[in-house]
């Protein structure tokens, strides 16, 4: 990671024709995981985060000349991906009619069913608790948890107020705790 | 991480990430993306040129197709059939032949009904002539009933017309009558003077009355008196009668035998006092 390059020097060579796909190769270099991760952990299969990563970053393509320099490039492409996850999300209980529970239980089968997770057994039921969660609380508690995001950013990127991400964050963590010596 | 000392139950869990990926994923994405990302720039720059219109084509594209609509259903107006019309046509008649059929089947009648058909209606007139019989005609009646009523209604108009009088005839016969009479005699006497006509009792006068009583009483005088002494009349138109010619052609042998065998002659003869020639007669007879 110490070779990679300053958002603002990336932002300045995409403004640079020239320089513009090797600004984007940076950049996509530097944010990938970051992405892919926050996505999976949201949608859970490999292969949805997969589609939804290229998704993403070919938006970020699109949307990059038109990006203001006032807001943080990764809290503004994180806010892309968080609002593609939720869409997706959105888009799979449509199309099986289903209620969030049923889709939470077949994100639960998929986790266990799936050749890429590698989780031991309180990892799983980590997993499994994340997945009783609503949405919102579920974004606070990976990004605080796995991504070790503070409450500003997160704040930026959902565009929720401290406080209130805060509260949200509390709820998450009582209900996890409660799942894991539930289930123990 | 502090927070995490709180949790006891999160504290245990590791806090590795426990999702994989497969092997050398990160590298292919960094490719997949960066051509998806090539594709889509390509297109974006090429898409313009290559699909160019006319300048307003979308304001006369309404306009157009509306047009090539009008002049299509003009063109399709002459006597057009439903595609596959005639494919179908000999299957839809025959269709049509046998629903009709399955119709008129449903009109059956019993078997031998025609057969039997007229013995029976005309058993059936036997029946009910014979519950009429009480008010029979004579047959041919009521056919020949409208030509007899034609008939009589022309005889009875000849005969309305052999004694038909002039319209409003009787209205005027009256004048006429007087024009012909008291009319013409006021105009043969102008100089008469006209008197109003005045009804007088004849009876009322007692002379009328006395002059009647006594023409009376001399008429039935009269009569009486000429009753009682006009014998010689009687006598002579005796003589002239049919019985009188007739016994004198008798002889008078055959009159005497006669009367003495059939009567008492004497009473007769002296009854007989008439005249002269029965009293010769009668003593004719004596002798």
């Amino acid at each position: 990671m110490s070779n990679q390059v300053d958002d603002a020097e990336l932002l300045q060579m995409f403004q640079d024709e020239k320089t513009r796909n090797q600004a984007f190769n940076l950049l996509l270099k530097k944010y990938q995981q970051k992405i892919y991760w926050h996505i999976r952990r949201m949608v859970i299969d490999h292969d949805d985060a997969d589609d939804l990563v290229q998704d993403v970053f070919v938006k970020i393509w699109k949307s990059l000349p038109g990006f203001r320099s006032d807001a943080q490039l990764y809290t503004w492409m994180y806010r892309i991906a968080t609002n593609e996850c939720i869409t997706f999300l959105n888009r799979k209980k449509l199309k099986n009619n289903v209620s969030f529970d049923d889709v939470s239980h077949e994100l639960s089968e998929s986790l266990t069913d799936s050749s890429y997770f590698d989780g031991d057994k309180v990892q799983t039921k980590l997993q499994k608790a994340l997945l009783t969660l609503p949405e919102k609380q579920k974004l606070v508690f990976n990004m605080k948890y796995y991504d070790e995001m503070k409450y500003e950013e997160m704040s930026e990127i959902l565009g929720t107020s401290v406080g209130a991400l805060k509260s949200s964050f509390h709820l998450a963590v009582k209900k996890i705790e409660a799942y894991l010596l539930s289930e123990d | 991480m502090e927070w995490i000392n709180e949790y006891q139950a999160l504290k245990r869990v590791n806090p590795a990430n426990p999702f994989v990926v497969p092997a050398n994923y990160f590298n292919e994405m960094e490719q997949q993306v960066m051509g998806q990302v090539r594709l889509d720039a390509f297109e974006a720059a090429h898409s313009k040129q290559e699909f160019t219109i006319p300048d307003s084509y979308f304001e006369q594209l309404t306009q157009n197709i509306q047009s090539r609509i009008a002049i299509e259903q003009a063109e399709e107006e002459e006597f057009i059939v439903p595609q596959g019309y005639f494919e179908t046509l000999e299957q839809n008649i025959q269709s049509r032949i046998a629903i009709e059929q399955a119709e008129e089947e449903e009109f059956t009648v019993p078997q031998d009904y025609f057969e039997t058909l007229e013995q029976n209606i005309q058993s059936r007139i036997a029946i009910e002539q014979a519950g009429e019989e009480g008010f029979t005609i004579p047959q041919g009646y009521f056919e020949a009933l409208e030509q007899s009523i034609q008939s009589r209604i022309a005889i009875e108009q000849n005969a309305e017309e052999e004694f038909a009088l002039p319209q409003g005839y009787f209205e005027i016969l009256e004048s006429n009558i007087l024009a012909k009479t008291t009319l013409t005699q006021q105009a043969e006497k102008p100089a008469a003077k006209k008197q109003a006509a005045t009804l007088v009792n004849m009876w009322a006068k007692h002379a009328i009355k006395y002059a009647s009583a006594a023409c009376f009483t001399m008429v039935m005088g009269t009569a009486l008196f000429l009753s009682e002494f006009n014998t010689d009349s009687r006598t002579a138109s005796h003589k002239h009668s049919y019985l009188h010619k007739a016994v004198s052609r008798i002889p008078q042998d055959e009159i005497e035998t006669y009367l003495q065998l059939t009567t008492d002659v004497p009473s007769i003869i002296d009854n007989s006092d008439l005249d002269g020639s029965e009293t010769q007669a009668a003593e004719q007879i004596k002798n």
